[in-house]
């Protein structure tokens, strides 16, 4: 019995081997290649596990049409550094439910991650793991634009965000006395 | 630059508010000023939930533990502190008091000095506080009862009132002898023996839910109902209008008995007073008309014995004391909700006054303080003339 099982075994693995390759390749917008490590892709990312599981993984690159080469290097450097990072207890819980359970404070490596972005860079960073639906890389991204949001003005929002200001100066006037108490410091 | 054209402007609503929904309450406010589509995500059905808001709760906390809690009434609470650590020394107080969305909490005396008292009055919706003051605290022989009233709906001004409980051999209490006024429009503390009736020196002001209707002050005492009335003239030293309302089941002996033990409450600018009857098993709701001052009606009969599906709630300590299994903390009639604390399983519940249904809320025992948030700015006191140097100025 025992020698039948460890025979089954090593069969199994022979099958992966020859069927996957451990890594896939992503193309971005622009047709830049990336190589990611296939666990943590499917570990990460809802649409890339789908993928996976689907065979729909073109080793020649899968295309990821709405992914610029800079922010698809991010979520590639991210899926790397997070397979090499040790998953903590709290990083297995927050990804059981995104919009309901309390937020885990990012990792060390996370917040190194994200700190080096530039405003651009997150917000594309923000759309691609929405895009892939990574949940983490997506709450670490959010968490981290309503860090630098946290004691600035609506004006200096727009900026960042680059929005039009479509209030009238009288409708503004009355919105900003109703919240007067807001504009004091956080 | 081109780039930044791309960047946030194109992001979807649904991850604008993902962003969103993880600011605390008071920038998310703030940002509502940023174009009118953020204005509308709060009324959003699709997306308020998620949006930080402020909601009823309460706030409790251990006595032995110095930490201030708070429990929501709602599951989408989000972005609200209610631990307060936005208060300098939030690790030394001690919760007091709850009006209308402000709450007053005190230094405890191991932080002071043990001859003071040092409160602070703070708005946890929109994270202003301000430290009162400290007023002394009688060497012995003293019990205090500290009561904040604040009613948005009639002034921003509020008032803190601290009543001072004169104790006799035995611990037995001769009732309330003098009270302190504080006044955020004068924001000093007037001390005055005339304030105080010395009619009601007799009265003990308990530490029952207080109820601020339309600029007069409702404090519950072991008998009956204590109004007081032109508070502004009372923090200017004139003696403070006063009279009494006796309570629906009022008897000459309630001190020991049922009709002393329920609970104040407000719905549209009338005095409630909900109360168990002797058996424990209707909670009987009046409400209380003002043109006749000893108008009661019953506005609600809630069955108890349904909702807890038993009948055995009442008992008599030391054989006379009447006490009942749950105790009635707070009523929320606009809401049609009352909240109940039920000290045979130690939970915290709310009763539904249409659904006769009991839900649990939480399951410790605590002192509760029921919270409502008001968004009202704290503020500043009046300007007061300096003699020397001849200018306006703000209070100390």
């Amino acid at each position: 019995m025992e020698v039948d099982k460890g025979k089954g075994e090593a069969e199994e693995t022979r099958k992966v081997a020859e069927a996957d390759r451990d890594t896939v390749t992503l193309k971005s917008s622009d047709g830049k290649l990336f190589e990611v490590s296939k666990e943590a892709a499917a570990r990460l990312s809802t649409v890339l596990a789908g993928m996976i599981a689907g065979g729909s993984i073109d080793d020649n690159g899968t295309d990821l049409k709405q992914i610029g080469s800079e922010a698809l290097e991010n979520v590639v450097d991210y899926c790397n550094k997070h397979a090499n990072s040790i998953p903590s207890a709290a990083l297995i819980s927050s990804s059981i439910s995104f919009n309901t359970a309390p937020f885990k404070e990012p990792e060390e490596w996370e917040r190194k991650f994200v700190d080096r972005l530039s405003h651009d860079a997150l917000f594309d960073l923000v759309e691609a793991a929405n895009f892939l639906g990574m949940e983490r890389l997506l709450d670490v991204t959010c968490h981290k634009i309503s860090e630098m949001m946290k004691g600035k003005s609506p004006d200096q929002i727009r900026e960042v965000f680059n929005i039009k200001n479509d209030y009238t100066k009288e409708e503004l006037e009355e919105i900003r006395q109703e919240l007067a108490w807001a504009f004091y410091d956080d | 630059m081109d780039c930044k054209e791309l960047s946030a402007a194109y992001l979807t609503d649904d991850l604008v508010v993902e962003i969103l929904s993880r600011l605390p309450f008071k920038s998310f406010s703030r940002f509502k000023c940023v174009c009118k589509a953020w204005l509308a995500f709060s009324s959003d059905p699709h997306y308020s939930q998620k949006l930080p808001k402020v909601t009823n709760g309460f706030f409790y906390q251990d006595r032995h533990n110095s930490a201030i809690q708070f429990v929501s009434l709602s599951e989408h609470a989000r972005g609200f502190d209610g631990t307060l650590s936005f208060l300098p020394g939030y690790e030394h107080l001690e919760f007091v008091d709850c009006c209308n969305g402000l709450v007053l909490c005190e230094y405890r005396s191991n932080y002071t000095s043990r001859d003071i008292f040092r409160f602070i009055v703070c708005n946890p919706a929109t994270q202003e506080w301000k430290i009162l003051p400290d007023t002394q605290r009688k060497p012995d022989g003293f019990d205090y009862t500290t009561k904040l009233s604040f009613d948005p709906s009639r002034s921003p001004h509020s008032y803190v009132f601290n009543f001072h409980n004169e104790r006799g051999p035995y611990n037995f209490t001769f009732g309330v002898t003098q009270v302190e006024i504080f006044s955020s429009c004068k924001s000093t503390w007037l001390v005055d023996k005339t304030l105080w009736d010395p009619k009601n020196n007799d009265l003990s002001v308990n530490g029952r839910p207080h109820v601020f209707i339309d600029g007069l002050l409702h404090v519950h005492t072991d008998r009956d109902v204590l109004v007081l009335d032109k508070l502004e003239t009372g923090s200017m030293g004139i003696p403070l209008c006063n009279w009494t309302i006796m309570l629906p089941l009022h008897k000459n002996d309630c001190t020991v008995d049922h009709c002393v033990r329920g609970c104040l409450g407000q719905s549209s600018g009338i005095l409630h007073y909900a109360v168990a009857e002797e058996d424990g098993c209707t909670i009987l709701i009046w409400s209380h008309d003002y043109y006749d001052p000893y108008m009661w009606t019953i506005t609600h009969r809630l069955n108890m014995k349904d909702a807890f599906g038993r009948d055995d709630f009442v008992h008599y300590e030391e054989g006379f004391i009447w006490a009942c299994d749950y105790e009635i903390i707070a009523l929320d009639l606009e809401r049609e909700v009352i909240f109940l604390f039920d000290e045979k399983t130690n939970k915290l519940l709310s009763y539904g006054i249409s659904t006769g249904k009991l839900s649990e809320i939480k399951d410790s025992p605590h002192w509760y303080f029921h919270y409502v948030p008001c968004y009202l700015k704290l503020p500043e006191p009046e300007l007061v003339y300096d003699d020397v140097s001849g200018l306006f100025a703000a209070p100390l």
